[in-house]
């Protein structure tokens, strides 16, 4: 459509060229002469060119070539009900003009009655009228649109959106208003809005401050409910003018939840924050400490290989002992750190069984009648992926502290396959005791750091309560979830999974030749000097199977004197039996009386279990008891010779043991036995 | 090797220590802690006649008493360990035992008590000797 004020686009359907070219001429001579005028002599034609193009008005003449009379306006009309026509009458047909006007048409021309200013000024009219219909039309359409869009974020705000009467009448109301304040519709209608606040305070203050500026936005305000909850909202409201009548208009958004959630967020912002001071302050304090403890340690280390008086050595002792442990407290914080804020696994396929029959290669503790057993289902894969070390570290911690608070009884590893789907598992971890078990109250913060247990006697166990939080920290980050159990002089058990993959054995690497992944424990002996220059693997493997600790500091210092041997030590039968298998023993020494698993026991699972020929293994038995030892009974079992407790020659048990190593089969089939007699003191 | 003590003799303890004062020092610690609880449990064992557990602790000390060097105190617990090994084939009749082994655990126990004092002047002198 044009733009131009005096420029329209007219359509001019009249088949008469006389008029035709009258209309040019008078539009010609007007103030419309830049117009557009184009001419349809028909009604099909002037209705195609509608089609076409819209025109700002129709000059319409009733008699054409394919039409004829009133049914001119009408069939245009039904074809463009909206087009702006000028109808065209005969002098005679002045009522016909005033039909047209009832059917719609803006006006009518009588032929040879107009002139060119007429003609221009009804044009111009018609026009004009047409755009103000039209856009009044459109302002009706866009407030229909707009009270729909208000109905719509009226009923489905979950904002109350409500007005009320000065005197506290609910005049209208959204259904948030009904939910919010848990009255039904029709209960809402009859209640005073006053009656919703907390209190008559909180009412005044809403009112007070709308009364004075005529509005409140997110004003604070408690709301009580149908139920009697009070509920924290933001009320944001306006004093209205209705027509001499004061209203209400108000918006009340509900934020209990919010401001809850806001102060639960609060509360662990503030506790974060204080953990990650207090944990850059342990950093700090323990990086600065352990440089000093290292070089304490290092100087002590260098200090116990000089000679040294008695007295010297045992001061000394002592200092290396209390560095250790505070050495092992600044490691313990610091790896706590470190998993809390940048530790990653490292992962890798291992052999997990491997693994695991290694953790009974641990000496946790040597005074305690504590034995330790693994069970590991038939279904637990033997090689996963997974950080070995960390796995290692989680379990040596919770059999370490199974050992530490059980003086009698036995620790249980126990593994097993939760779920598995193709190459992924779930595993799970037990380790249970019989120890002294813990309250049902201290559960729930045993994985919390700096948790310590308290014995019988209210005293503190030794520690500084970080081990679980470091296991916690370590399972979680293997997806896992770690729970205990535990009933008091009864015992505890920790459980645990990982989600792991499995493997197959090819794709593990060789072991180093240390496999042992933990650090040795300070021999109590030679207090972790080392005492054999050569190494570990040119050494000959002795297994000690003694439970008795004096017994098992004597042989070992005895035995290891010269550098030859080295010994590891079973604390029971059933603890030899395991060891056995893992590593080249050349001998063992079978003590005959042990907890769990005795001597003759022992002996006989090697040989007829495990399939354990003298020939690759002697068994020397230890013991104390006289008729064992004239009966030769402990050959029943197995076992090839015998050493009476207490020893007095040690150096005729280094022969003794020699020469069974060194003879090989010869002295099998001799069956030759050899006592040593002891003479005791 | 002649004590200087009156009740302990600790000739084999530097025997199997080899001389070694740390070694020693370590032995004597753990024969001032150990045999007490040991003692104490033969007690409650012999109190309950459970004289198959107190035939297992008292053969468990047959092989540490040594150490202490007291003829009396090892002798006296041996004559434990054999009566409760040869209790079956024993002409000992229950009764007999009954009345025989508590009393032996009792001086046991008693005969330990008067080392303690040597044994701890032993280990603080060991440990004063410049």
């Amino acid at each position: 459509m044009y733009d131009k004020v005096n420029e329209f686009k007219i359509l001019l359907v009249e088949d008469n060229p006389g008029d035709v070219r009258l209309v040019e001429i008078f539009l010609g001579e007007s103030d419309l002469r830049d117009s557009v005028i184009i001419n349809e002599k028909t009604l099909s034609g002037a209705i195609e060119a509608l089609n076409k193009t819209p025109f700002d008005v129709v000059l319409l003449d009733f008699n054409l070539l394919d039409s004829n009379g009133f049914d001119t306006l009408q069939n245009l009309f039904e074809a463009h009900p909206k087009a702006n026509v000028i109808v065209f009458t005969g002098m005679e047909d002045n009522s016909l003009g005033i039909r047209a006007l009832q059917a719609g048409a803006q006006d009518y021309l009588v032929k040879g009655n107009f002139g060119s200013d007429f003609l221009a000024k009804t044009l111009r009219y018609a026009i004009e009228r047409n755009r103000s219909s039209q856009r009044l039309e459109e302002a009706e359409r866009e407030a229909n649109k707009s009270k729909e869009r208000y109905e719509r974020i009226f009923s489905l705000s979950k904002d109350a959106i409500y007005i009320t009467k000065e005197n506290g009448k609910f005049v209208e109301f959204n259904e948030a208003t009904s939910k919010l304040f848990g009255y039904t519709e029709e209960e809402l209608k009859d209640i005073d809005a006053g009656v919703l606040y907390e209190s008559a305070e909180e009412r005044k203050s809403v009112i007070d401050a709308i009364n004075e500026n005529t509005f409140v936005q997110d004003h604070p305000i408690n709301i009580c409910t149908q139920d009697g909850a009070v509920r924290h909202c933001l009320i944001t409201a306006n004093l209205v003018d209705e027509e001499g009548e004061k209203e209400y208009h108000g918006i009340i958004r509900d934020i209990t939840e919010q401001r809850e959630a806001d102060e639960l967020r609060k509360q662990n912002e503030i506790a974060e924050e204080r953990d990650q001071l207090r944990g850059q302050l342990l950093t700090t304090v323990s990086h600065e400490m352990r440089t000093p403890m290292n070089a304490i340690m290092g100087l002590v280390d260098l200090l116990l290989k000089d000679d040294l008086s008695e007295e010297q050595l045992s001061y000394l002792t002592s200092v290396k002992s209390s560095s250790e442990h505070l050495l092992r407290m600044i490691n313990d914080i610091l790896e706590l750190q470190k998993i809390h804020f940048d530790i990653k696994l490292e992962e890798g396929p291992f052999d997990l069984h491997d693994t695991l029959m290694n953790l009974i290669n641990i000496q946790y503790s040597t005074v305690k009648d504590v034995s330790i057993a693994i069970n590991i289902d038939k279904n637990v894969p033997r090689f996963i992926v997974g950080d070995q070390k960390r796995l290692n570290q989680i379990l040596i911690n919770l059999v370490s502290n199974a050992f530490k608070f059980t003086e009698k009884g036995e620790v249980i590893i126990r593994v097993k396959t939760l779920e598995q789907e193709e190459d992924n598992v779930k595993l799970g971890f037990e380790v249970e005791d019989t120890g002294i078990g813990m309250p049902a109250d201290k559960l729930e913060s045993i994985f919390d750091p700096f948790v310590r247990v308290r014995d019988t006697n209210k005293k503190f166990y030794p520690g500084i309560g970080l081990g679980l939080s470091i296991v916690n920290k370590i399972v979680k980050l293997m997806k896992g979830e770690i729970s205990v159990t535990s009933k008091l002089d009864k015992g505890s058990t920790f459980s645990f999974y990982i989600l792991t993959q499995v493997t197959s054995g090819g794709k593990i690497k060789p072991p180093s030749p240390k496999p042992h992944p933990i650090p040795p424990k300070p021999d109590p002996v030679t207090n972790g000097r080392t005492t054999h220059p050569t190494n570990s693997e040119d050494k000959i493997h002795i297994l000690l199977a003694e439970d008795n600790l004096m017994n098992q500091l004597v042989t070992k210092k005895q035995l290891e004197r010269d550098g030859v041997f080295e010994l590891t030590i079973a604390e029971n039968g059933q603890i030899a039996t395991q060891i056995v298998q893992q590593k080249d023993f050349k001998i063992v020494l079978m003590d005959i009386q042990m907890p769990i698993m005795d001597g003759y026991e022992a002996t006989e699972h090697m040989r007829n279990v495990l399939n354990i020929p003298p020939k690759k293994l002697p068994i020397l038995a230890m013991t104390a008891h006289a008729d064992v030892v004239d009966d030769e009974k402990y050959k029943d079992s197995g076992m090839q010779d015998c050493i009476v407790k207490p020893v007095s020659n040690w150096q005729e048990v280094i022969e003794k043991i020699k020469n069974y190593i060194d003879a090989g089969e010869d002295l099998y089939s001799e069956k030759k036995s050899s006592h040593i007699l002891v003479t005791e003191p | 090797m002649e004590s200087k003590y009156k009740y302990i003799n600790l000739s084999y303890l530097e025997l199997m220590s080899d001389g070694d004062a740390q070694m020693k020092n370590i032995l004597l610690d753990m024969l001032l802690t150990e045999p007490v609880g040991e003692f104490e449990k033969m007690q409650s064992l012999s109190a309950q006649k459970n004289w198959e557990e107190l035939k297992q602790v008292s053969h468990k000390m047959k092989s540490t008493l040594p150490y202490i060097g007291f003829e009396e105190l090892t002798e006296t617990n041996k004559r434990i360990d054999k009566t409760l090994w040869e209790r079956e084939n024993s002409e000992l009749s229950e009764k007999q035992i009954g009345q025989t082994i508590p009393e032996l655990v009792k001086t046991v126990y008693e005969l330990y008590k008067k080392t303690v004092p040597e044994l701890t002047h032993a280990r603080d002198n060991l440990m004063n000797l410049a």
